[in-house]
């Protein structure tokens, strides 16, 4: 790859995770639920788009639809059973959903088994092609739905709706004696995160043209998680802000292969620590941060 | 209509054979506010949770209205007019005090999902109605001048003041305060007082469990007295003040020492 090309390739990769982030954010930083599933619902967008165009030869935009749908119907019949928990219940039920996919990815011959399912046919638009051929139309489409998706989260944000997501996430009590149906509510945002983590999967699927089980992995839950944090919990360009940090910081650094990794966990940890508001808000614990700090390092007075 | 609005009829409810609640029967009226007192672990807050839906007692029945409403979710009790405060009046985080006083609202509101999210016409209305109808209310709970503060930027009284304009906002016939005075000096006590009169007036009926006396002897039409999850006694105050069961059940030996309820200031504790 040329310089331009690796870029525009960069560029399409971390709006597609901003997309699962921008999911993820409402049901962990606005509601206030832990939710470690997202790779489960990558997976259901991944394999859904790969299944409906690659096996059954749907027509892949019906098919990008399609597995949307199934995503949303899949977290709704899940968030009602699972959302009934709190704290480290909902982190291990969610988490070991997150592995069970993923295990039963790499097994089972519909999603092609370890090799997983290759060659999987572009989205397009009369002449325009959204596929590998051709990142640059990609790239104005996945950030188009960025852009797109942080205005309505923005707005429901701002709204009652997201008023009651951040009274569940902070008193929860107080929201159910208040009269918000909690359940609805965080299923609510449940469904937002699956259905956006399906669209992030498929579209994954289609730029790159191909998935496997390993692009759902445990270690891939730590990545995501990270985005989230790094960015800043709650915040509304949080998920872009982090998305792109994560993404570009390994290129930019280069070379590190097996590192890379770890390079991405020390900084999710580092920043967790020090800048717990996230990067996207860093001013807001600037202060807090220089009380990790020998006060001599810092103070000239005295 | 005559009956009581909210009526609890022989509730007992057991923790692994201690029993929270036995044989509780009492009533709070329209314009009424009946006080619960007791010592710590008499079950005065378990009594407070299962009116409010978070627990279901193990027998008895709850009326609210007039209908039963046993095994009713507490966001649901809120449509029949029962609304409660709980002793940690932590802000939500990132609400303004205007935003906070709106949550008590939720059920108020209407517009559709669509119409919310992308600010349509019938939300707007809907939107400036609600905070016309919350403004005011801020004024009449004393905070009126910090609408657009930061909710967390409120000191702990003002944040209690902050819980009842959301009570208010529910538009609940009956209102439960659990401990709503703890930690409060004077002149706050005295504000909140003014405030739970004020609800009276408006026609709540209010359940209030409280330690603090004076406060407790300010508002109180009824004070029942809880002990080992009984009522033991219940009257008007003059009558509590002098009956020698609840002198000896939850005023101790310290009450008859400094000779009289008026001068017990802060509690039992």
């Amino acid at each position: 790859m040329t310089g331009s090309t690796f870029w525009l390739y960069t560029g399409c990769i971390t709006a597609t995770y901003a997309i699962a982030i921008i999911g993820l954010n409402v049901i962990a930083g606005l509601a206030g639920q832990v939710n470690l599933a997202t790779t489960a619902f990558l997976a259901f967008g991944g394999y859904g788009y790969a299944i409906y165009t690659v096996t059954l030869h749907i027509e892949p935009w019906l098919g990008l639809v399609l597995a949307m749908v199934g995503a949303v119907i899949i977290s709704a019949v899940l968030g009602l059973i699972l959302l009934r928990l709190r704290g480290y219940y909902l982190a291990m039920a969610t988490f070991t959903l997150a592995i069970a996919v993923a295990s039963s990815a790499n097994a089972a011959s519909i999603t092609g088994g370890a090799v997983g399912i290759p060659d999987i046919p572009p989205l397009t638009v009369g002449p325009i092609d959204f596929g590998l051929g051709s990142q640059l139309s990609f790239y104005g489409l996945a950030w188009g739905i960025v852009i797109v998706l942080v205005l309505l989260v923005w707005l429901a944000n701002a709204s009652p709706i997201g008023r009651a997501w951040r009274l569940i996430g902070s008193r929860e009590e107080l929201a159910m004696s208040l009269g918000v149906s909690t359940l609805k509510y965080k299923v609510a945002a449940f469904v937002v995160a699956g259905g956006l983590g399906a669209l992030s999967g498929a579209m994954y699927a289609e730029l790159t043209t191909y998935v496997s089980s390993d692009l759902y992995s445990s270690s891939v839950i730590v990545v995501f998680m990270a985005m989230l944090f790094v960015g800043g919990l709650g915040t509304m360009w949080g998920p872009v802000i982090g998305a792109l940090i994560v993404t570009v910081l390994p290129s930019l650094i280069g070379g590190l292969q097996g590192a890379t990794l770890l390079v991405v966990d020390s900084l999710f940890l580092a920043v967790i620590v020090l800048f717990p508001s996230g990067l996207g808000m860093a001013w807001r614990d600037a202060r807090t941060f220089r009380y990790l700090v020998p006060r001599r390092l810092w103070s000239r007075e005295k | 209509m005559n009956a009581p609005y909210l009526e609890t009829r022989s509730l007992s409810k057991a923790f692994g054979g201690v029993n929270a609640l036995a044989d509780v029967s009492l009533t709070v009226d329209r314009g009424e506010v009946h006080a619960l007192i007791g010592p710590n672990g008499a079950g005065k807050s378990t009594l407070i949770s299962v009116i409010s839906g978070f627990e279901r007692p193990d027998s008895g029945d709850i009326l609210l209205g007039g209908k039963s409403v046993i095994g009713r979710r507490p966001y649901d009790l809120v449509r029949l007019g029962l609304a409660r405060t709980f002793q940690s009046s932590r802000p939500v985080v990132g609400l303004s005090v205007l935003e906070s006083v709106l949550l008590g609202m939720h059920i108020h509101r209407h517009a559709s999902v669509l119409d919310t999210i992308l600010r349509l016409p019938a939300y707007r209305r809907e939107r400036s109605r609600q905070e016309q109808r919350a403004l005011d209310i801020l004024r009449t709970v004393g905070l009126g001048s910090r609408s657009r503060d930061r909710a967390r930027d409120l000191s702990g009284a003002q944040g209690r003041s902050l819980e009842i304009a959301q009570i208010v906002a529910t538009e609940a016939v009956i209102v439960l305060l659990d401990e709503p005075v703890a930690g409060m000096g004077a002149t706050e006590i005295g504000l909140l007082a003014d405030l739970v009169l004020h609800l009276r007036s408006e026609g709540c009926g209010i359940l209030l469990v409280e330690h603090e006396m004076g406060f407790i002897f300010s508002v109180a039409d009824r004070i029942s007295v809880m002990d080992f999850g009984r009522v033991v006694d219940s009257g008007r105050p003059q009558a509590i003040r002098e009956s020698k069961v609840v002198q000896s059940a939850y005023l101790g030996s310290s009450y008859e020492q400094q000779g009289g309820v008026a001068d017990v200031v802060g509690g039992s504790e």
